[in-house]
């Protein structure tokens, strides 16, 4: 691996992890993020399944651009196609996971069909053509991405945890705190953005 | 001509063929992934309200149904559906599925009492019962202030001759009420009506009669009087056994301090 590549490797995945965050710098994502953070083991489930749904989408609409839509100057479709593919890959992958891997259906489930047309797995697709990521790099954006969704999201769910706890003014009792709390986060991760100049 | 032909023609052909492979992909998998469902499972789930809200102790419908279809689960667990479900889920396994036993909520004072001393610190239960334990001379009987009053998300609680009535139609049986009490006098009671004893106090029965003309004094008429071995004088008060008692009223009938009361779940 020459140096250029590994490079690549750290620019990207520090990037989608910390410094653009995809929930917390781009606001891609943000109704899992709100919706599946009340418990700690969900956000968990739902960090593995986005991780999983990303990357896979990050491949296979990386190989819908390259060989169907830019041949014929198409690119104006992305949207459009690449909401049909995931959402049919992850119907696909769906029915195949019930047949094949009940355990693991019974994990990742309910999440699966959420994340179909979330739009940070629509985001992912279309910020990888808008950056010119190649195949693997794509992959990896993908991939470190959904662990960048993981991240916030778990840390979300234990402050939430926690926050349940705590004597909440009544008007701020729920949604309210919940908003304000990542609102707290995103400027803490802004933090990150200096990290490489 | 051809040009705009193909500039139509070739997006059209190529999203409609992406849609058409998934389409064929998709059908041919669901026939070929088609994963048996119990057919009671699948009658059951049709019958549970769809909630997933987990009361049951499974996380979903879906999974709750299975455990019914299975044996594994009883029939009667989910609340959202009422008795209405747990019979129709019995119709379908071909089994007598016990009705839920219903409960309401009821605070077990109706304090008549007398005061030691004349309390004018914060007004809330909890603050007047650190102060020697409240101004009561009882100390098992209702403070007063409404602390229950506050707790309840529902507004289903009144503050009538200085105890808490719960109205049982708005009550959502949370249980918020019987946390927040710190004399821990709002208690489940089960069944859907019945008789219940409302005195807390654990005094003798001198004492009590002493501080509040509606106490239990610890007669035991109640306790003679039961023909089902239902009520028993536990501690210097009277406690039924909702197991055993069969609603007849003989101990409502002969208490001499009326404390033994009705209730019922629906007014």
């Amino acid at each position: 691996m020459n140096t250029d590549t590994f490079k690549m490797i750290i620019y990207i995945s520090f990037g989608a992890i910390l410094m653009n965050n995809f929930v917390l710098s781009n606001f891609l994502g943000i109704c899992p993020f709100l919706g599946v953070s009340k418990k700690l083991s969900s956000a968990v489930g739902m960090g593995v399944a986005v991780i999983f749904v990303m990357t896979l989408a990050s491949v296979v609409t990386y190989l819908t651009n390259t060989y169907l839509l830019v041949p014929y100057n198409l690119e104006y479709l992305q949207t459009l196609t690449f909401i049909l593919v995931i959402a049919g890959l992850v119907q696909f992958i769906e029915m195949f996971m019930k047949k094949a891997l009940p355990s693991l259906y019974k994990a990742l489930g309910i999440y699966l069909p959420l994340i179909t047309t979330n739009c940070a797995v629509l985001g992912v697709a279309l910020l990888n053509v808008q950056y010119g990521y190649n195949l693997w790099q794509s992959a990896l954006y993908g991939a470190t991405g959904g662990l960048g969704f993981m991240i916030a999201t778990i840390i979300f769910a234990g402050i939430r945890e926690r926050l349940d706890m705590n004597d909440v003014p009544k008007y701020f009792k729920g949604l309210p705190i919940a908003l304000i709390t990542a609102a707290f986060l995103s400027m803490a991760f802004t933090g990150f953005k200096g990290m490489f100049g | 001509m051809k040009e705009i032909l193909n500039e139509i023609l070739i997006p059209v052909s190529i999203v409609g063929g992406i849609a058409l492979f998934f389409g064929v992909i998709l059908t041919i998998a669901g026939k070929f992934f088609e994963v048996k469902k119990n057919e009671k499972a699948e009658a059951i789930r049709e019958i549970l309200p769809g909630a997933n809200c987990g009361a049951c102790g499974y996380s979903g419908c879906d999974l709750y149904a299975e455990a019914v279809a299975e044996g594994k689960a009883e029939g009667n667990l989910c609340i959202p559906g009422t008795n209405a479900s747990a019979i129709k889920i019995g119709e379908i396994l071909g089994v007598k599925v016990a009705t839920q036993k219903t409960r309401v909520m009821k605070a077990i004072c109706c304090p008549d009492v007398s005061k030691k001393y004349t309390y004018s610190g914060i007004m809330t239960c909890a603050a007047a019962s650190l102060a020697y334990r409240g101004e009561n001379s009882c100390l098992y009987s209702c403070l007063g202030y409404g602390d229950c009053v506050a707790a309840c998300p529902n507004g289903a609680i009144m503050m009538k001759d200085g105890a808490p009535v719960i109205d049982p139609v708005i009550c959502t049986e949370c249980g918020l009420c019987a946390k927040t009490c710190p004399r821990n006098l709002i208690r489940y009671l089960i069944g859907e009506e019945g008789y219940y004893v409302a005195c807390a106090s654990e005094d003798s029965g001198r004492v009590t009669g002493k501080n509040c003309k509606n106490g239990c004094i610890a007669c035991k008429l109640c306790e003679k009087a039961c023909e089902y071995d239902a009520i028993h004088v536990i501690n210097n008060v009277a406690v039924i056994d909702y197991e055993k008692c069969t609603r007849c009223g003989k101990c409502y009938d002969v208490c001499p301090k009326k404390i033994i009361k009705k209730f019922c779940s629906s007014y």
